[in-house]
């Protein structure tokens, strides 16, 4: 693509030849700014087994600006609401231009692992969390069941 | 009133022969500056009895000389390096002389006893012996920290082991220098090429890497 910044050039290739472990981000056949992203739910997480769908898009100021990323996959997570979007810190005012997309994906990888729900995004589920811990992550292991299964990744 | 002083003269006694590797290593960092004032001391009085751990004292009893012939003058036997003079009881000196050879982990552990003992208050005596001359200070072990000395080897073996690039653009030192740009570092030691540290700074006003809060004034360049 004309104009493409090499440092978007430089990220791609790395990210397609050293793959982060759980995590792929092919970009865009029409538009190299934007990727298809799966992450894989960490193990010992509710999450763990399912495959989540996200889209991630690097705006004409990244690297000085993050890049926009958002949960295709439906997901139950304090910090992640009905849209998709993540409240993560990285992603809005903690963002530095040495982080890259595959720092992000693995922020986000990370951030299944640890739901912050002092932090919350989506407060119905933050609540959930915080009253009643154990019913919340049997929540989100069945919705990982229900939305984020491998064979449903694909049908989106 | 004798016999009470002797045990803790002799401890002391023991503990300027036997001056362990760090205060001896203080003591030669210190004798420069102390040197002078020092020699002219004991050029006056040429003979004085050592009573106490150097280190705690700072009191020198000009006016009392050595009392008898128990005392005898080192620097006869030590061509001392800083020319003060430096006494002590003549069971030490023995212990010394069989010693020379030995280096200063022998010396440590010289340690006489006296019957007598003269009573004279604490000095401020300076042991610098010089016939631990040069050729054996590599003897006293210098200690740096492990770490240190790894990181260290690693620089000075493969200068060229490391990439230096700018987290920003990615690109390493040569495609920085080759497109005419600099590579700087920030106060907080962050390495950037001009471009990109400038173009953040503008954004942010943080360092990318650590998030120190940085302007154009806290980055200079590199020259490698």
């Amino acid at each position: 693509m004309a104009g493409l910044p090499r440092r978007i050039i430089k990220e791609t290739q790395r990210l397609m030849a050293e793959p982060v472990a759980g995590i792929t981000a092919i970009p865009d056949e029409q538009n190299a700014r934007y990727f298809h992203v799966v992450v894989a739910g960490p193990s010992q997480s509710p999450y763990e087994g399912g495959l989540f769908k996200l889209e991630l898009f690097l705006p004409e100021e990244y690297p000085m600006s993050a890049p926009k990323v958002r949960f295709m996959t439906k997901i139950y997570h304090p910090n992640i609401d009905k849209l998709g979007r993540i409240c993560l810190d990285i992603l809005k005012d903690k963002w530095s231009p040495a982080l890259q997309i595959r720092t992000v994906l693995l922020s986000i990888q990370a951030l299944l692992s640890a739901p912050n729900p002092d932090d919350p995004l989506d407060n119905s589920v933050a609540e959930h969390w915080k009253t009643n811990e154990k019913s919340a992550i049997d929540q989100a292991r069945q919705w990982t069941q229900l939305h984020a299964r491998a064979n449903n990744v694909n049908s989106h | 009133m004798f016999s009470s002083v002797e045990g803790s003269q002799t401890e002391d006694a023991y503990s300027i022969i036997g001056l362990t590797k760090a205060s001896y290593s203080r003591r030669e960092r210190n004798s420069r500056t102390r040197r002078s004032s020092r020699s002219r001391v004991h050029d006056t009085h040429s003979v004085h009895n050592v009573d106490e751990d150097p280190l705690e004292n700072t009191c020198i009893d000009l006016t009392v000389d050595a009392p008898n012939e128990d005392v005898i003058d080192l620097t006869r036997s030590f061509s001392v390096i800083d020319s003060s003079v430096v006494v002590l009881p003549l069971a030490d000196d023995i212990g010394l002389e069989r010693r020379r050879g030995s280096g200063r982990r022998g010396r440590r552990r010289s340690r006489t006893p006296r019957s007598r003992r003269p009573e004279v208050p604490p000095l401020e005596v300076h042991v610098l012996h010089s016939d631990d001359s040069s050729d054996e200070l590599p003897d006293i072990p210098f200690e740096v920290p492990q770490e240190v000395v790894s990181a260290n080897a690693s620089l000075l073996k493969s200068p060229e082991g490391v990439k230096i690039s700018c987290p920003i653009c990615l690109d390493d030192i040569k495609q920085i220098q080759r497109s005419n740009r600099q590579v700087m570092s920030t106060i907080c030691g962050h390495i950037f090429c001009d471009v990109c540290i400038k173009a953040a700074i503008a954004s942010q006003n943080v360092c990318p890497s650590c998030r120190k809060r940085l302007t154009v004034r806290n980055i200079h360049p590199l020259f490698l």
